[in-house]
């Protein structure tokens, strides 16, 4: 009976659960793509050897982070079912259902369709983390081969958390339902406002919020290696609380104030709009500070993840040579010569019988071997000739180069004045030096050379070191860190808007008796219309507003790491600001229609 | 005398074609002067709040006609009824409907604000209605720290401030102890009497409806019988009112 009840209850509202339930949809699908990601050890061990130690604790920290969103993100989706809700529970209660039963019938209510719904999102992840890594990585110029869709242990974690966060969400329902009176679940009434007591304290709450907002701020434009953690620190908790009490005490009085200039807002329903806000904000406070400190984070995380990009050409000089060649054919030196950016040297050396390989001097001295200086304070490479003697007892880092020749049957190499050379009795052959100047350009092109030789573990080794491979891993390791800021920061923005999404649409049931007064007090349902736009316009900008000025400070503490931190920061703006906007709108229809239900309309 | 409110032959049919229909209003004729205080009495579900909601363009009837001011509402639009509703109608619910995130001053002015009136003139328009209402000293408060019949006198600040055609109330006294009540009601009366304000109350109490120039009995969805105070004092007119009920109960 109660399920035939509770069915019928959910088809009545099925556009209303339709939304809850695609949002937790795309909510465990996220979170599965992350958990296949970081659940997978094979993806760290394959891809990430420089930065491997790097990336485990970014994983872990984006984890935590995740995990948090998805749980306030749970709750409030949750609660905004209940609200949908209540009135049929009170009927419920109304024909004679007991308390308990009603209260075992929500927690299976929010069990089920949790579980339904990760069913379906982890069904969506696999599907898209294959598409994915085949689309993104490919476009990083990645080669991510551990990064399977199909991750046993990810599809646990998902479920598990997604079992426990919903049973968690079901048993707070139950005890919100359990205090409510059945009146109040039978009739809307407005939800009583918590006044503000102490104006005075309240607008020294609001400044000190701002004062240890700059602070915050100061200390990030400052940010020292040294000093690390404590500066960390404070920035961090000094963002966090700053931002709290801004938004706890700051725009609140700040409205007031505003509110009481009656030449602005006598006007239309501005003096509705701006109490409305007045009394949200309060309501609020947690969830907007969520909102905009990781609403930074994201925005950072895909900022620096990006920046990471601007090293590239940088770290690229890190090596003079490119490649080399020990074993050139025609075809090689043909291709090389279509580089344009490719300078090649060529060096010969002689093997005689006895397995010793013997190079000239003044061969070595006409073309000098080059090797690389790097300066840590302006974080520069130049590059100097070897010195000759060094070269000639074979040492440093000639020792590398000249080795690639040789092989298991070598026994040993020499460096001879060029008479003694001249002498020696064997084959002559020759080795090339490439140096590339545009590796951007030339790399795949001078890989597929690298590879027309034959690959001995000389040759391995050597070229392991040069610009080629040097430049490989460095876009890998660019490529992982972006995938992962655009992924965490995207991630992080769904769920942080969507959150807020719910967290207004449950209010709706509360708001709705307002909008029915004014209406009657004779307001157009289109200011009513024009009044939500705006109300939910500042709820939504302003954690993004602090969010992005969040940001802006806090990239100062990756100047010691970046020439310029910022760079490119434009891009994520406005990918978030489209998304953010598609979260704008899609609520205020939602709430649109919600508290405007029923009323006659044009 | 001109007669502000005319209502002929309204009815009003609950429910969609086709499916289970409910009419609850049948053919309901009345009119009412400029000027006057009448009362509208009827058992529960007897249609009275459905009648008041039809003269407050909040819902329109199936068929009939209805007149404000000289204007017929029939052939208002929606966009219009609003602002028709926001000029000349004042209401006053049983349950008060303050916005509680306002303060009882905002809230006043609210009226004032959706017809575009300027900031100074609603300043000095709140300030007079609050001194006649009593309600200066709380204009600043919010209306949960103020008590229930302070709140009604605040919702009767708000539904006169723009001096409307007609003031509707619907149980105004419904939510308030007698003395509350009581005081409301003077106040009403005094509007009323002093300053013309036209008044139509719906209310099943018969001692707030003793304090009218004249009551209505609605019952079946049809205007039936008329009480007309005349010369009799109010607590007279509330006997006479009782003696009516108790031989329409027989
Ligand atoms: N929206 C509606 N849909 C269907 N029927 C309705 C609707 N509103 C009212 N009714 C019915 O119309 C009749 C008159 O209702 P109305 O609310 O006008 O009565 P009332 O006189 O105000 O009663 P009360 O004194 O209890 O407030 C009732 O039988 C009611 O059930
Ligand atoms: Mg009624």
């Amino acid at each position: 009976m109660l399920l035939r009840l509770s069915l019928t209850g959910l088809q009545r509202r099925f556009k209303d659960y339709a939304v809850l339930f695609s949002g937790l949809v795309i909510a465990s699908m996220i979170f599965y793509m992350f958990m296949s990601i970081s659940a997978n050890p094979g993806f760290y061990k394959a891809n990430v050897s420089m930065g491997a130690r790097l990336l485990p604790f970014i994983f872990g920290f984006g984890n935590v982070l995740l995990a948090i969103v998805t749980f306030f993100y749970l709750i409030y989706a949750n609660s905004f079912m209940l609200s949908m809700r209540q009135h049929d529970y009170g009927m419920f209660l109304t024909l004679g259902a007991k308390r308990g039963k009603i209260s075992i019938l929500v927690v299976m209510e929010t069990l089920v369709t949790g579980l339904a719904a990760t069913l379906v999102g982890i069904g969506l992840g696999i599907g898209l983390t294959g598409v994915v890594s085949q689309l993104l990585l490919k476009q990083l110029h990645l080669d991510l081969t551990h990064l399977n869709a199909l991750v046993p242990a990810a599809i646990g974690y998902t479920l598990l958390f997604f079992i426990v966060v919903s049973l968690l969400a079901g048993l707070w329902n139950v005890q919100k339902l359990l205090r409510t009176k059945l009146i109040d679940l039978l009739h809307e009434k407005q939800k009583p406002v918590k006044l503000i007591k102490h104006p005075v304290l309240r607008s020294l709450e609001g400044i000190s919020g701002l004062v240890i907002l700059a602070w915050a701020y100061y200390t990030m434009m400052h940010f020292k290696v040294e000093g690390a953690k404590v500066e960390f620190t404070i920035a961090f908790f000094g963002t966090l609380i700053g931002s709290w009490l801004l938004f706890n005490a700051f725009f609140s009085t700040l409205i007031g104030w505003i509110m009481n200039k009656h030449g602005f807002t006598y006007k239309g329903l501005r003096l509705f709009t701006l109490g409305q806000l007045k009394f949200r904000l309060n309501d609020f406070t947690q969830i907007l500070t969520i909102t905009s400190v990781l609403f930074g984070l994201a925005l950072g995380a895909v900022t620096v993840g990006q920046n990471f990009r601007s090293e590239q050409q940088a770290a690229t000089k890190s090596t003079y040579y490119s490649l080399v060649i020990a074993h050139p054919t025609d075809k090689i030196k043909q291709k090389l010569a279509k580089l344009d950016h490719a300078k090649v040297t060529t060096y010969h050396y002689k093997l005689d019988a006895k397995g010793t390989i013997y190079f000239n001097r003044k061969e070595f001295a006409q073309k000098r071997l080059y090797t690389v200086e790097f300066h840590p304070k302006s974080r520069t490479y130049s590059y100097l000739k070897m010195p000759l003697d060094q070269v000639y007892r074979m040492e440093g880092d000639s020792t590398l180069i000249l080795g690639a020749v040789s092989n298991s049957q070598v026994r040993q190499q020499k460096m001879v004045k060029e008479a003694a050379y001249k002498r020696v009795k064997g084959q002559t052959a020759t080795f090339l030096l490439v140096r590339d100047t545009d590796l951007a350009k030339d790399y795949q092109k001078l890989k597929q050379i690298d590879q027309m030789q034959p690959q001995t573990e000389n040759v391995q080794a050597v070229n392991s070191l040069m610009g080629v491979s040097t430049y490989e891993m460095i876009i890998d390791l660019i490529g992982s860190f972006e995938f992962m800021g655009f992924f965490l920061g995207l991630a992080f923005l769904a769920m942080l808007a969507s959150t807020l999404m719910f967290k207004v649409l449950s209010q709706a049931t509360n708001d709705r008796p307002r909008y029915q007064m004014l209406f009657k007090l004779g307001a157009q349902s289109r200011s009513l219309k024009r009044s939500i736009a705006w109300e939910l316009g500042i709820l939504f900008v302003l954690p993004g507003l602090v969010g992005a000025v969040d940001v802006l400070f806090g990239l100062g503490m990756f100047k010691s790491m970046f020439q310029n931190p910022w760079y490119g920061i434009w891009l994520p703006f406005v990918i978030f600001a489209v998304l953010y906007l598609l979260y704008y709108l899609l609520t205020i229809k939602l709430y649109q229609k919600l508290v405007l239900r029923d009323y006659q309309t044009d | 005398m001109t007669k502000i409110l005319k209502v002929e032959q309204i009815t009003k049919t609950y429910g969609k074609k086709g499916q289970k229909q409910y009419q609850a209003l049948k053919g309901l004729s009345f009119a009412v002067e400029e000027g006057e205080f009448t009362a509208i009495m009827g058992a529960s579900g007897s249609g009275k709040t459905t009648l008041l909601n039809i003269l407050s363009t909040l819902d329109r009837p199936t068929s009939g006609k209805v007149e404000i001011g000289g204007k017929d509402l029939s052939h208002l639009k929606n966009k219009e009824m609003a602002d028709f509703r926001s000029q000349s109608i004042g209401f006053i619910f049983q349950d008060f409907n303050l916005l509680e995130n306002l303060t009882n001053r905002q809230n006043i002015a609210l009226p004032l604000t959706l017809r575009g009136v300027s900031a100074s003139r609603i300043d000095k328009l709140v300030d007079e209605i609050a001194a006649k209402l009593e309600i200066s000293a709380i204009l600043d408060k919010y209306p949960v720290e103020v008590s229930g019949g302070q709140k009604q006198r605040i919702a009767a600040a708000r539904a006169l401030v723009h001096s409307p055609a007609i003031l509707l109330a619907d149980e105004p006294t419904g939510a308030l102890d007698s003395h509350s009540a009581r005081e409301l009601l003077n106040i009403m009366t005094l509007l009323n009497e002093r300053d013309g304000v036209t008044t139509l109350m719906v209310t099943h109490d018969p001692f707030s409806a003793s304090f009218a120039n004249r009551i209505l009995f609605i019952k079946d969805g049809k205007i039936g019988e008329e009480l007309v105070k005349g010369e009799l004092d109010r607590k007279a007119f509330y006997h006479k009112l009782i003696e009516h009920l108790g031989t329409e109960e027989e």
